[in-house]
């Protein structure tokens, strides 16, 4: 669009969209994906962000989002269910993780499956997350630590 | 510095199932169809065709915030983080909104305490908060009382009438829950003197249970000694609901005199009327909190029990003091000395220590509650500053990573709490995006609440009423 937004959304919507799959499953990833865009991009702030601010505001509010849409217990559980069932039914070609794996990336919190989207698949440096999730250095890698710990623990189990 | 984890077989397990779960992601709508599809262009104000969308975009309004976290310890990988109470912080100037309300930008302000509504001496003891209607539980003098608000400044106190709160001794509300429409408080009724050694002893204390359906008219449930009363004390630490169950935990000396159990009480409801006591409980549950599938009792161990009656114990634990389910699982908190330790699970019987609350020589946590915000859990202390050795405020969201309250700048200038709650720990309530806390001691009682500094999230139906300007 004419501020740069229609541009800014072709640049992030596929991580985007990605990393809302990973923060709720691929059944609601695109509607978690679509308010957040809307919630971002209809913000007071947005108009007065530069193009690097905007793309860490869509990141950060793409989380939030998800955090909120995650607070019901029940809502979470049947999502996980259903997230692990039909994305192993989905990935035709693509190595299907073991269980414990995840059941690993499913304890998470949304910032912390965040961190784990942004290390392993954009493969982004911890400041770089940091700068994109509004979260110091350290909390980027106390995150990183907890979802090897919990992998490490599940796979002891 | 590089801190992307390579190499290991943990990694490259992170890096499949990262891949495995992204892979099928559909891709996003164009935005010219995204656009169309919605009817409106961004920047606009058009009408949302979801009204999870108008929720979310009223939480997102909130504008301006400057995040500042505490410089991490990187160095945990024993999976304990410990909370450096004095840490440095560093401030991220200039970062936008973060898209909802955090625990971590919400500001704590003193509710001040009129003589008119609150009385010369009130004892705030325990708060709990439905969707609409947050209200406050003590005595005033010798009566229990009770206080209701729905902006969390402005404070009504229910109308006294001593044939509800009053009593043959000193009656107070220890702990209250939403129930319903409306609320169940549960108390004490101290008769004889204290002990020479426990201000807190009265041998002749029993237990009391209050209705509500509004919040505002409140009864008193028929008081049965076979149930509420007996041999020794009956004390009330924590009271729990689901839709159609209501669970009290607390002492029993009763039983613990006849020696059939460790004078535990446990008391469940089915209509907060009509309650019966239940037998055959051996160990110690200071904290219950209801989830999805039944009750959870935390305090010599861990239990859980579908109907409040018949109780499993389904981990280990030493010492726990409070509980709450969260999306993520549970946290529940641990330590009658320091440091406390707060523990996590995603299942009722997996639990792991995350952090530890260093607060040399201070009082322990006590206190917990989680909302829509986060979580926050507040050690006792005596009636000093807050970040000057009293009282401690930790602030998190997820439960996992906990900062302190004082260190983020949450706390108002004029940061002043006292809190003498040893038991319960319903001494703060989430009510929507906000909090309420409440303490006393002997100089007096205090109650906090919190504010968006931006002034843009209102309690309890701030997501309907608010556009994003």
């Amino acid at each position: 669009m004419e501020d740069g937004t229609a541009e800014l959304y072709r640049k992030h919507a596929g991580d985007l969209v990605r990393l809302s799959s990973m923060l709720v499953g691929p059944g609601d990833a695109e509607d978690v994906f679509t308010e957040a865009v809307l919630n971002a991009t209809q913000s007071r702030v947005w108009p007065s962000l530069d193009e690097d601010a905007r793309g860490a505001y869509l990141y950060r509010t793409l989380v939030n989002q998800a955090h909120q849409w995650s607070r019901s217990a029940s809502r979470r559980r049947r999502r996980e269910a259903m997230w692990a069932a039909r994305t192993r039914a989905q990935s035709d070609g693509v190595p299907v993780p073991a269980p414990e794996v995840w059941e690993a990336v499913a304890s998470l919190s949304a910032r912390q499956r965040a961190v784990v989207f942004l290390t392993y698949w954009e493969d982004l440096d911890g400041a770089s997350i940091a700068e994109r999730l509004g979260i110091s250095v350290g909390t980027v890698r106390r995150y990183q630590v907890r979802a090897r710990e919990q992998l490490r623990r599940r796979m002891n189990d | 510095m590089t801190d992307r984890p390579r190499g290991d077989a943990l990694d490259q397990e992170l890096r499949s199932a990262t891949r495995a779960i992204v892979s099928p992601t559909p891709p996003p709508p164009e935005y010219d169809a995204l656009q169309r599809g919605l009817g409106e262009q961004p920047g606009g104000g058009s009408s949302r065709p979801r009204p999870l969308v108008l929720a979310a975009v009223a939480i997102a309004v909130i504008g301006g915030v400057v995040a500042s976290v505490i410089a991490a310890n990187g160095d945990d990988d024993g999976g304990v983080v410990v909370i450096d109470d004095a840490g440095p912080v560093s401030d991220h100037e200039g970062s936008p909104d973060l898209g909802s309300v955090s625990v971590r930008d919400l500001v704590w302000d003193e509710v001040v305490l009129d003589t008119a509504t609150f009385g010369d001496s009130p004892v705030l003891i325990a708060a709990a908060a439905s969707e609409s209607m947050v209200v406050v539980a003590g005595a005033v003098g010798d009566d229990a009382a009770l206080w209701t608000s729905t902006d969390r400044t402005t404070w009504t106190r229910v109308p006294h009438d001593p044939a509800v709160f009053g009593g043959d001794g000193q009656v107070r509300v220890e702990t209250i829950v939403p129930y319903g429409t409306g609320f169940v408080a549960a108390g004490e009724i101290r008769g004889g003197e204290p002990g020479a050694n426990n201000r807190d002893f009265h041998p002749g204390t029993v237990m009391a249970v209050w209705i509500s359906e509004d919040g505002v008219t409140w009864e008193r449930v028929r008081h049965d000694e076979e149930i509420f009363g007996g041999i020794g004390r009956q004390e009330v630490f924590s009271i729990a609901a689901r839709d159609d169950r209501l669970v009290i935990v607390g002492l029993d000396e009763e039983g613990f005199a006849e020696g059939s159990n460790d004078g535990v009480g446990i008391w469940t409801s089915s209509d907060g009327r009509a309650w019966r006591q239940e037998p055959g409980f051996s160990g110690r549950i200071w904290d219950v909190t209801a989830t999805e599938d039944g009750f959870v009792g935390v305090g010599t161990a861990v239990w859980s029990s579908v109907d409040g009656a018949v109780w499993k114990q389904v981990a280990e634990a030493d010492g726990w003091v409070e509980v709450r389910a969260i999306p993520e699982g549970f946290v529940a908190i641990s330590g009658g000395g320091t440091p406390s330790v707060v523990w996590t699970a995603s299942d009722i019987s997996t639990w792991t220590r995350v952090a530890e609350f260093p607060v040399p020589g201070g009082p322990p946590i006590v206190a917990l509650a989680a909302g829509d915000a986060g979580l926050v859990a507040i050690s006792g202390g005596e009636p000093q500053r807050m970040e000057a050795g009293g009282a401690r405020m930790f602030v998190s969201e997820d439960g996992t990573d906990w900062e302190s309250a004082a260190s983020l700048g949450l706390l108002s200038e004029s940061a002043f709490f006292s809190l003498d709650m040893i038991r319960g720990g319903h001494a703060i309530t989430a009510f929507g995006p906000n909090f309420v806390a409440v303490g006393w001691q002997f100089e007096g009682s205090s109650m906090w609440t919190t504010r968006d500094p931006t002034g843009s999230v209102k309690p309890a139906d701030d997501p309907a009423e608010d556009g994003d300007g």
